[in-house]
């Protein structure tokens, strides 16, 4: 893929996530934070977000995502049984308790995305719609990085 | 107080494991029963509070195994057998994955790459293959690419021959499957291990999941050192 459409999906992606930030504010008070992807390799099908969760005043259920680089996107969850690490959809979704902080990390629960549209390269930023229980839709921006991003937000990468 | 999500229960795991074990040396071959079949209770499945994460290598039996009459078709090298002993004064990273693996996979194979930069120029003496567990959807061009994005110059191998590789996954003490649905989906499970072999072609540490990439590295300088 040529880095026209890219550009294109990117600048397009901003548009509607400046729309969308000015349609969703404050319905619930839903906290998200430290939104991130790791760079993926050429042809790579898939690929994960991660990112905190801060629950608002009532207790919510992140139910599902869609991104505009994702043929599809679920709910997913790395556990670990016997010593072996498998993944599946969260049935049910991911709980998010009122006032609670609960941490899409790897090696646990992301936002698995399949079909990736194109590869994922460090620096760029990524649309991410969450839904949730309440009704509530967020559009966050995952930035992608090479290596794992920390909680600590404040350093460049 | 926050959501304790599985990591840090893991990692915790490893903490406390390592610590009931009371190891010193990370990659120290351990009189761990070497006679007995696989038994996952020695993994680290443990449950308890979270702790801060100082030290993730967890240490399993296979530490001292020797697994240098393997080998398996290395297809960044038109196929030749690549055998699991590292060059002379160099150290070999093993690790059994698939290239659709969106979470686990991708994680160890950047810590790694994390780890390797941390060695500066020893990097040159360490030697990186990737064994897909899924040859059905990895071909051997997508598995080449994959670990050569990750790390350049690594070894991607690839068996159609479900004995020849599960013989070397018992050899690693590694287990995968990867079974598909009715309904068309693919589940797949693997140990999420890492290993670390010498110029001997034995096994000289085991790296669960999230083992920081500072350990690892460390444990490398170790092997090359050794």
């Amino acid at each position: 893929m040529t880095d026209v459409p890219r550009i294109r999906l990117i600048t397009f992606s901003a548009a509607v996530a400046l729309l969308l930030a000015a349609c969703t504010g404050g319905a619930n008070d839903l906290t998200i934070d430290d939104v991130w992807a790791r760079s993926t390799p050429p042809g790579a099908e898939t690929a994960a977000f991660y990112m905190h969760i801060t629950g608002g005043d009532d207790d919510n259920t992140l139910l599902g995502a869609t991104s505009p680089v994702c043929g599809m996107a679920e709910i997913h969850e790395t556990t670990e049984t016997d010593g072996t690490m498998s993944m599946a959809p969260v049935q049910g979704g991911i709980p998010i308790p009122a006032g609670e902080t609960v941490m899409l990390e790897p090696g646990g629960f992301h936002v698995m995305c399949m079909g990736l549209v194109e590869p994922l390269v460090a620096g760029d930023e990524v649309l991410v719609e969450l839904q949730f229980e309440s009704g509530e839709r967020s559009t966050v921006e995952a930035s992608v990085t090479d290596d794992e991003m920390s909680g600590d937000m404040d350093h460049d990468h | 107080m926050p959501y304790r999500h599985p990591r840090s229960l893991r990692l915790t795991g490893i903490a406390i494991l390592l610590v009931a074990v009371g190891i010193s040396g990370c990659v120290q071959p351990v009189s761990i029963d070497t006679s007995v079949p696989d038994d996952p209770s020695t993994t680290t499945t443990v449950s308890a509070p979270p702790t801060s994460l100082a030290t993730t290598t967890t240490v399993r039996r296979e530490v001292g195994r020797d697994v240098s009459d393997l080998s398996l078709p290395d297809v960044t090298n038109a196929g030749d057998p690549f055998r699991f002993v590292a060059e002379d004064d160099g150290a070999l990273a093993v690790y059994f994955g698939y290239t659709t693996c969106p979470d686990v996979c991708p994680t160890t194979m950047a810590d790694l790459r994390t780890a390797m930069g941390l060695l500066g120029d020893d990097a040159e003496r360490v030697t990186v293959a990737m064994i897909t567990v899924d040859p059905e959807r990895d071909s051997a061009e997508v598995i080449a690419d994959y670990v050569g994005w990750f790390i350049p110059g690594s070894h991607a191998l690839r068996t159609e021959d479900s004995e020849r590789l599960e013989t070397v996954g018992d050899a690693f003490g590694a287990d995968f499957g990867v079974t598909k649905t009715p309904n068309g989906r693919y589940i797949a499970f693997h140990t999420p291990f890492l290993y670390g072999v010498d110029d001997t072609g034995t096994i000289q540490a085991v790296w669960t999941f999230g083992a920081e990439p500072e350990v690892i590295a460390a444990d490398l300088r170790r092997i090359l050192d050794s």
